[in-house]
């Protein structure tokens, strides 16, 4: 990889940033600045070309990549597929990229062993040449190519030399130190016959690949004033293409080296222009240091398309509106404008708030908005002087792509509440729209974003305007659209939250959740609609509901509970309440849920809480949900029975303790409606409530203490309602926190519970008090102290 | 009895902790003016920022960035080698934290090779959290076998605070960074030093059981704020600097708005953007000292000041450090 690639172009190293803990901060939880596009309805790839794609409106440096990715590769297609062509029928394709390129994986230690000998091969059969002797390479490729070829010859003895100079422009790998700055290439004898096959080849090919070979190797000496004086004298005799181009960014480079930032500066803009392999390159390395560099680097250009091309530039790093302006007045047809255009609008989009929820201050849950008071936010956001800039060269029309314009201000008016001219410019838009997939679904998606704005009360009628593009989006878009670009996403989550919305203008709770589904939180799926029975209940009817409208369809389709999963929360609510047969009326109701098994056996009451032991321990019978319920029922029977009362109830016990948080059966309760995760501070309070309290079981092993006849029984019966004694205080403790970081270390790290006093005064005889002395510290603590 | 106690008295006296810098540049180059800073205060130990080791952003295998490169021979001093490891580093899935110690000592050595140098000691700086902080106490293990020197580690304030839920990594020494206190915020705070802050962290010096140098700052930065966000930190910006730069109109005594757009120090800026100069004046650095040695339950050996660059040292008097290390 080369080593300019690191030293530079790898922006977030602590010396840049001065120090990343800072830049933690500095955007909110998180050291990466990531992928941007979340808020958009403007996708940028339906507009500009894709050597404009790390430009487009980002977070990041660069757009999608975050950093240049390619900065020892971005010519590898290219140089293979030249060579290629130059070599064709005189070697194969693989050949030819076996020595062109050879492996371009980055290396590292542990794989140093698979590299391939590429180079060493090279260099040895530039000795067979040499010394007209076989040695073991020639051996190998006489086989696949005539060596004795001129144009393998010649390839051949150009890669010998280009490997001289790529010791110094590309390093060996990552863990490796040079403890010099930069590498320098200073075999003048080299570099001159380099430079004398270049004067002397008549080959038109080999002599452009020689020119730019002399430029690399110049670059890299330490006499870099003589790469500047080879290019201006041959300049002018060698085609402009890529080779060109690669040239005239060293000699960017040597200037700005030397400090000379505005002509730097003014080179690398007619690079942007003229090469769009580069512009990601030359838009990095553009760096004017103050206004005068800047207007010197302006007054150097020749004519409008290099001061656009400048322009261009400088608009990636900033006001777009700017550069914009400058280039429509310099040259209407640039391609430049499309990607400032895309800037435009994303960065107007960023402003704003898709969430209808507002701020209420510190420490209080966000406020809920209407419709109207979400546009009353939005629609002042929407730049002025942007919008008329948009709506000035939309209607000239005069640019590359005139339905650019027309769409972003379509878009524009529809941010600013204008809708009736929107749907005007996206009328005027297809004209001249391309047909392309990605631009007929852009316009698609204005149009649709345009019409739901314009409901302010659903009725009927205007529901009927949306309902086959809502269907589009959800249903349609994720099966078939296999591509990564076109910003849809956006259009989903706006969409549903604006409808829930106008159901909660309507006062209906129920639909409002359907579009609006309410999670607890980004880790947890737990939804608090449910813990309003009414709301429950109403929802129920409305999905088993057969003949529902289309809006309600759609709905229903997207809603990610179902029957079964409601019917699955309601079973869990009435296990917690001890209304068994109700749980197994849900139960059997909630789908393959009831057949789910039990990690560990919910029956069993161990002295030491551990789920892992619990579940690898050896289970004769695996419980499913319902076998669990089923037998609780039988087992209360019995108890209402009488039958077998300590056994009973202590095994009772035993499972309403093991479906509580403290338990071996979390997953029995971990569901969506209820929400998931290993800590009680993940639920919110009425969920942690349940699965903390441990009451139930609790009062079931004292109908077994008291129903038990040995001394080995009541001993066990102590110790496990201690167990429930132990959990009840620290639910105590850590309800009142918010968040584990408020827990206070009030030094009370030993409680003696009532159980254990009365177990080490009354049943210190009994085999069980010495089994709790070997398995649990804590009370062995106790008894020792 | 008697000579015990003259003993501990005398070494009261003399064990005023020494300076030290950090110098977290990428090439290692002394101005006259630095040097000159080193040689007043005696200065024998600098610890330098050797590299640092991120993720790779496409495969996401760790790699160091930017290691150090010296154009000054360092015969004079002891270099104690600091590594950064950003967090995620260490975050990372399946990251083979022993591979990842040997490639970190297998560079440090190279470097010290490469310059003829050597060191005694190694420091790792990283700001891990509890989600890392396993992978980070493991790889320091790892390194302190490894590499048989001595070995410190920066620590953060909250590290200090929550200590026995964040653990103590097992160094030989710690480095306590009394600095980066708030948030970077478009509003009037300082986030490199806030007495509010260090208020809230300063009683917990005393419980915290590994020994404790202090890293001090002199650096200053400006926050670079756009409709009311901030959009960059913008590295060895002043005040006086700012005053004297017409296209910069001083709104209050921190705070600069953009008269006209402009590119200063290769940053674009556009109009109506504001800077906030945040920087640690001479008596906030006495503040400091004072508070930390008013709290700390064994005196320092040294305090670090981060970091050696002249454009910081020009905001202080000449003799700040000996005045600082005078309050201990």
């Amino acid at each position: 990889m080369k080593r300019i690639f690191l030293s530079k172009l790898f922006l977030a190293s602590s010396t840049s940033l001065l120090l990343i803990y800072g830049v933690i901060y500095a955007c909110g939880g998180g050291d990466d600045w990531d992928y941007f596009g979340y808020n958009s309805n403007f996708t940028p790839e339906t507009f500009a070309d894709k050597s404009y794609s790390p430009l487009f409106l980002a977070g990041d440096v660069f757009y999608a990549i975050g950093f240049d990715t390619e900065h020892n590769s971005r010519f590898n297609e290219n140089i293979k597929s030249d060579w290629a062509t130059y070599l064709k029928g005189k070697a194969d394709v693989a050949t030819v990229n076996y020595f062109l390129i050879g492996d371009d994986k980055p290396r590292y230690y542990s794989d140093q062993k698979n590299t391939i000998k590429n180079k060493e091969e090279v260099a040895q059969l530039h000795v067979y040449y040499k010394n007209k002797k076989d040695n073991a390479a020639s051996v190998k490729w006489a086989k696949k190519m005539s060596l004795k070829d001129d144009k393998v010859k010649s390839f051949i003895e150009f890669l010998y030399l280009a490997q001289k100079i790529e010791t110094v422009s590309i390093g060996e790998d990552y863990w490796s130190y040079d403890p010099v700055v930069a590498r320098t290439f200073n075999d003048q004898k080299m570099i001159q016959s380099i430079e004398n096959v270049y004067n002397t080849t008549s080959d038109s090919f080999l002599k452009n690949r020689y020119w730019f070979l002399t430029m690399k190797a110049r670059f890299y000496s330490n006499d870099k004033k003589k790469a500047i004086e080879f290019f201006n004298k041959t300049e002018n005799s060698v085609p402009k293409n890529i080779l060109y181009y690669r040239a005239l960014s060293y000699v960017a480079g040597i200037n700005y080296k030397q400090k000379k930032y505005a002509v730097s500066n003014y080179l690398y803009a007619q690079v942007f222009d003229k090469c769009p392999e580069l512009r990601i390159v030359t838009a990095y390395s553009f760096h004017p240091k103050n206004d005068a560099d800047w207007n010197k680097s302006l007054a150097m250009a020749k004519n409008n398309k290099e001061k656009a091309a400048l322009w261009a530039i400088h608009g990636y790093y900033k006001d777009e509106k700017e550069a914009i302006e400058k280039i429509y007045e310099l040259d209407a047809k640039s391609e430049h404008l499309n990607y400032l255009a895309t800037r435009l609008v994303n960065k107007q989009e960023q402003a704003i708030n898709n969430s209808f929820q507002q701020n209420a201050g510190e420490n209080v849950p966000m406020k809920n908005q209407t419709v109207a008071e979400n546009k009353t936010e939005n629609q002042p956001k929407i730049d002025k002087t942007a919008y008329a800039l948009v709506e000035k060269i939309a209607a000239a029309g005069n640019t590359e792509r005139p339905y650019l314009w027309d769409l972003s201000l379509g878009y524009l008016q529809t941010l600013k509440g204008d809708y009736v001219n929107a749907d005007k410019s996206f009328d005027k838009a297809v004209k001249t729209l391309p047909k392309t997939e990605l631009a007929a679904m852009q316009l698609r998606l204005l149009r649709f974003v345009n019409n739901l704005n314009k409901i302010d009360q659903l009725t009927d009628k205007n529901e009927k305007t949306i309902l086959a593009d809502l269907n589009w989006l959800y249903n349609e878009l994720p099966k078939t659209y296999k591509g990564q670009e076109f910003r849809y996403q956006n259009a989903v989550s706006w969409s549903k939250s604006y409808l829930s919305a106008l159901y909660k203008a309507k006062a209906d709770p129920v639909m409002a959740e359907i579009f609006g589904e309410s999670r607890y939180s980004y880790w947890n799926d737990g939804n608090a609609f449910y813990d309003n029975e009414k709301n429950l209940m109403d929802i129920k009817i409305f999905l088993s509901r057969p003949n529902k409208t289309e809006i309600e369809k759609i709905g229903a389709g997207i809603y990610s509970l179902k029957l079964k999963d409601i019917n699955n929360f309601q079973a869990v609510q009435a296990t917690f309440k001890n209304k068994i047969s109700e749980a197994i009326g849900y139960m059997q109701q909630a789908d393959s849920v009831q057949y789910q098994n039990f990690l560990g056996n919910p029956f069993n009451g161990n002295i030491k809480d551990c789920h892992d032991c619990d579940h690898v321990a050896y289970q004769k019978k695996k419980y499913s949900y319902l076998d669990f319920l089923n037998t609780i029922k039988t087992m209360q029977e019995k108890l209402a029975q009488k039958e077998d009362v300590y056994t009973n109830s202590l095994l009772l016990g035993n499972a309403f303790y093991n479906i509580t948080h403290f338990g071996n059966g979390r997953t029995f309760y971990e569901i969506t409606i209820v929400g998931y995760g290993s800590s009680p501070y993940s639920f919110r309070d009425s969920m942690k409530k349940m699965i903390t309290n441990c009451d139930l079981s609790k009062m079931y092993y004292q109908k077994a203490f008291e129903a038990a006849t040995t001394k080995e029984q009541k001993a066990k019966c102590i110790y496990l309602m201690s167990k429930c004694e132990r959990n009840q205080y620290y639910n105590n403790k850590y309800n009142n926190v918010n968040s584990y970081w408020e827990i206070q270390d009030d030094k009370i790290n030993f409680i003696a519970w009532n159980g254990f006093k009365t177990l080490q005064k009354d049943y210190s005889d009994t085999r069980y008090y010495q089994d709790v002395i070997a398995e649990c510290g804590y009370f062995n603590t106790f008894v020792n102290q | 009895m008697v000579l015990f106690f003259s003993l501990l008295i005398s070494c009261n006296e003399n064990t005023k902790p020494i300076v030290s810098f950090y110098y977290w540049k990428t090439i290692f180059k002394l101005s006259e003016k630095e040097k000159e800073i080193l040689q007043e205060n005696n200065v024998r130990k600098i610890y330098i920022r050797y590299f640092d080791i991120d993720l790779h952003p496409k495969d996401t295998n760790p790699i160091p960035l930017t290691p150090i490169r010296f154009q000054e021979t360092m015969s004079d001093f002891e270099v104690v080698p600091v590594v950064f490891i950003k967090n995620k580093v260490l975050l990372r899935q399946n990251i083979d934290i022993e591979e990842l110690a040997q490639k970190t000592i297998g560079l440090v050595n190279e470097i010290n090779f490469e310059n003829k140098m050597d060191c005694k000691e190694i420091q790792i700086d990283c700001d891990w959290t509890l989600s890392s902080k396993d992978n980070y106490l493991k790889f320091i293990e790892k390194f302190k076998k490894l590499s048989g020197k001595k070995i410190s580690a920066t620590i953060r304030l909250h590290q200090v605070k929550y200590f026995k839920k964040t653990k103590i990594p097992n160094v030989d020494s710690g480095v306590l960074m009394y600095y980066n206190m708030g948030t970077i915020a478009a509003d009037s705070s300082n986030s490199v030093y806030d007495k509010k802050v260090a208020e809230r962290y300063l009683k917990s010096l005393k419980k915290y059981p590994l020994h404790l140098d202090f890293a001090l700052p002199i650096y200053s930065w400006g926050v670079h704020v756009r409709n009311q966000k901030v959009i960059g930190l913008r590295s060895k910006l002043n005040v006086s600097e700012l005053k004297d730069d017409k296209n910069f109109e001083q709104i209050s005594s921190f705070f600069f708005r953009v008269k006209h757009a402009n590119y200063k120090n290769g940053t674009f800026y556009e109009e109506n953007d504001v800077l906030k100069i945040e920087a640690v004046s001479s008596d906030d650095l006495i503040e400091m000292a004072e508070d930390l040695n008013d709290n700390s339950p064994q005196k320092p050996n040294e305090i670090i000041f981060y970091d050696l660059d002249q454009f910081n040292i020009k905001n202080y008097e000449k003799n700040i450090f000996k005045q600082v290390i005078s309050c201990f």
